[in-house]
């Protein structure tokens, strides 16, 4: 672990050298118009930066490209899902659980945090599909808001590991063995599955997201399990170890209650991991007002995890270099907003100072990270659709939506306004 | 919610634009000077300045800062290698009413070449400036160290320029005071004054030397339009 970590931090030194070589005679050329400051913010911003981040990441992946095997395991265990208001697709998740291949007893625990649709009557419905290995149980939150219907649920597991799934989310047959394979024999806190689009086909924002969850979050998320140092073990599909959530005093009340409890796990020097064949479809916002919502809320989650642990007061070694990064990102979504952005457009005037050389030399590594990714989802043997509208829209647009959204969100966090709940 | 979203999302693009507007007068405020114009009087004496072994991205814009200043023209010899990543410098240089010269590719001993390698060193350089100035014709050729020999000339399709005064600042002795000295000791009627712009001393130099001329009743041409006057005369 610590051998790779040492090899892909090298060649992604590297690679900085050498963009380093070129950037200088690109910052001379332009620092007879423009401020040093600006040039310097905006070729580290677009270029040296995310070349640095991206050459580690896939350098990493590349040296990790082996899966780890685990011994398949028996341990009975709990699935908690909260629902709120998801009469639409609790059926489906609840039946993807029922019918799931595992060697345990699955006792799965479904949280009515208050709906007022008729998702209880679903959720009644399904009682009776319970087998003797598959139990069900109707739990009723009355409080409103997810962090009061997990705490609610965590203090009824009885299993020393436990797997929450979002009412949105159904899992591939085999995920839960997987995850729980994964964490049984890492001995983590938390291991995060892997997750795709499940309405793909809705439009084209689902396209692109798609793409987003099978090359960007993926790969993001293989790096820091490499090291099992995953930040987010995102509370749509993930397993954790019971008495860990427990002594990380459960789910703190936040936009972001899984990201904040995964930094607490960490900050507690416990393991946190990414399990690529546990694998989970989920439903992904249709509209442009739900993505932007919804990643708007990631980002202040990632504020949130990272003031309630900052980076330098993680436990090892490894979460904190990612906590780092993860700092550094705010500062990469302004310099594409305000760097590549208006350069994009100046070349479109003519002018191609900025977006030169290095942005392509950036754009090449990651070709080969997305490449590497997605070869590597590929021999999961998972069915995912592909769309060329949906990837080529992916390439040009969703970096800057995401941006605009996670700058949004770090505006709402920086002026200490509350957004909302789901 | 909704409104909001569109609100910030606006003044995201608001920013973009106001940044793109703030590049572009950066870019225009240099690029898009108004050519220095002189009116030349054949009848005065006339000195033409240049500048060889440019551009230079340090100390050309300084250079050409202080030529804007004092409306002064002068004349560049550009190496061809040098224009790669410098292309708003050079259009710089062109937009300002400077005269641009051939100072070959490589800044090679022309007189140690064959036939064939000088014809290459100075249509390489040509062609490498069309890239930049499609419209732009180079009328003057400067031989590196002033080295030339009749095979040189020959082949050479444009006239070369030498200078009768060398203002010795490639010695680099660490002060403009000897480069002040020579310039104002040596300077006659329709005398070519070489400089190199990339050295501090030159620009250090060049801001007594031009009041100073223009107080002893120089006015200042390009390569070109001395050669007019003195045809004329
Ligand atoms: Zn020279």
């Amino acid at each position: 672990m610590k051998r790779k970590f040492i090899l892909s931090s090298c060649f992604s030194l590297l690679w900085l050298a050498i963009s380093l070589f070129f950037t200088i005679g690109w910052a001379c050329g332009l620092s007879y118009i423009l401020p040093n400051f600006y040039i310097w913010w905006v070729i580290i911003g677009i270029a040296l930066l995310p070349g640095f981040l991206m050459s580690m990441m896939f350098f990493s992946n590349l040296l990790n490209w082996k899966r780890k095997h685990y011994p398949d395991t028996d341990e009975d265990t709990t699935v908690v899902i909260c629902a709120r208001n998801e009469e639409k697709t609790i059926t489906r998740t609840i039946w993807a659980i029922l019918n799931q291949q595992y060697l345990g007893h699955i006792r799965l625990l479904v949280v009515d945090n208050a709906s007022n649709d008729n998702t209880r009557e679903k959720i009644y419905d399904m009682l009776n599909c319970a087998l003797p290995c598959r139990s069900i149980e109707y739990v009723y939150c009355e409080q409103e808001g997810k962090v009061h219907a997990l705490n609610t649920a965590l203090c009824m597991i009885d299993t020393p590991h436990f797997i929450t799934v979002d009412a949105d989310t159904y899992l591939e047959q085999n995920a839960v063995q997987k995850i729980m394979n994964h964490i049984v024999a890492e001995d983590a806190a938390c291991v995060a599955g892997n997750l795709f689009a499940a309405n793909t086909k809705a439009s084209l924002i689902t396209k692109m997201q798609n793409y987003d969850y099978l090359l960007s979050i993926a790969s993001v998320k293989r790096f820091q399990g490499s090291y099992a140092s995953t930040l987010v073990a995102q509370g749509t599909f993930s397993a954790y170890q019971t008495g860990a959530v427990c002594q990380a005093g459960g789910w703190q009340m936040s936009l972001g209650e899984d990201i904040v409890l995964t930094y607490n796990l960490l900050a507690l020097g416990k393991k946190s991991g990414y399990e690529p064949e546990a694998v989970g479809y989920t439903t992904v916002p249709q509209n442009l007002y739900g993505f932007y919502n919804q990643r708007k809320r990631w980002a202040i989650g990632m504020i949130e995890g990272l003031k309630s642990v900052p980076p330098w007061k993680q436990g090892r070694a490894y979460p904190r270099y990612f906590a780092f990064v993860n700092l550094c990102i705010i500062y990469l979504d302004a310099a594409f907003l305000f760097g590549f952005v208006p350069g994009v457009i100046l070349a479109f005037s003519g002018y191609f100072y900025f977006v030169g050389l290095l942005t392509l030399l950036t754009l090449f590594i990651g070709t080969l990270l997305f490449l590497s990714m997605y070869l590597y989802q590929k021999q999961l043997h998972i069915p995912f659709q592909n769309s060329f509208l949906g990837f080529v829209c992916f390439l040009l647009f969703f970096q800057t939506l995401q941006s605009t959204a996670a700058m949004h969100g770090y505006c709402i966090r920086a002026l200490r306004r509350k957004g909302e709940w789901k | 919610m909704r409104r909001k979203n569109l609100l910030f999302g606006t003044t995201v693009c608001l920013v973009i634009f106001a940044v793109v507007v703030w590049l572009f007068s950066q870019i225009n405020a240099r690029i898009r000077r108004d050519a220095i114009l002189e009116q030349v009087d054949p009848q005065q004496p006339m000195v033409a300045l240049t500048f060889d072994d440019g551009p230079n991205v340090r100390y050309t814009p300084q250079i050409l800062d202080i030529l804007y200043e004092t409306q002064t023209p002068a004349t560049f010899f550009l190496i061809g290698e040098k224009l790669a990543g410098q292309e708003l410098l050079v259009k710089e240089i062109a937009s300002s009413g400077h005269e641009i010269g051939n100072h070959t590719y490589s800044h090679q001993n022309l007189a140690k070449l064959d036939c064939l390698e000088i014809r290459q060193e100075i249509q390489k350089m040509q062609e490498t400036l069309r890239n930049i100035l499609p419209d732009y014709t180079i009328r003057y050729l400067r031989p590196p160290y002033g080295s030339y020999t009749q095979e040189v000339e020959q082949t050479a399709d444009i006239p070369l320029v030498l200078w009768t005064v060398d203002s010795g600042d490639w010695e680099e002795k660490g002060d403009a005071q000897p480069i002040i000295q020579t310039v104002l000791e040596q300077i006659q009627n329709g005398g070519i004054v070489v400089f190199h712009d990339d050295n501090p001393y030159t620009v250090e130099a060049l801001q007594v030397i031009i009041p100073a001329l223009k107080e002893k009743g120089f006015q200042f041409v390009t390569i070109s339009q001395l050669y007019a006057c003195q045809k004329k005369g």
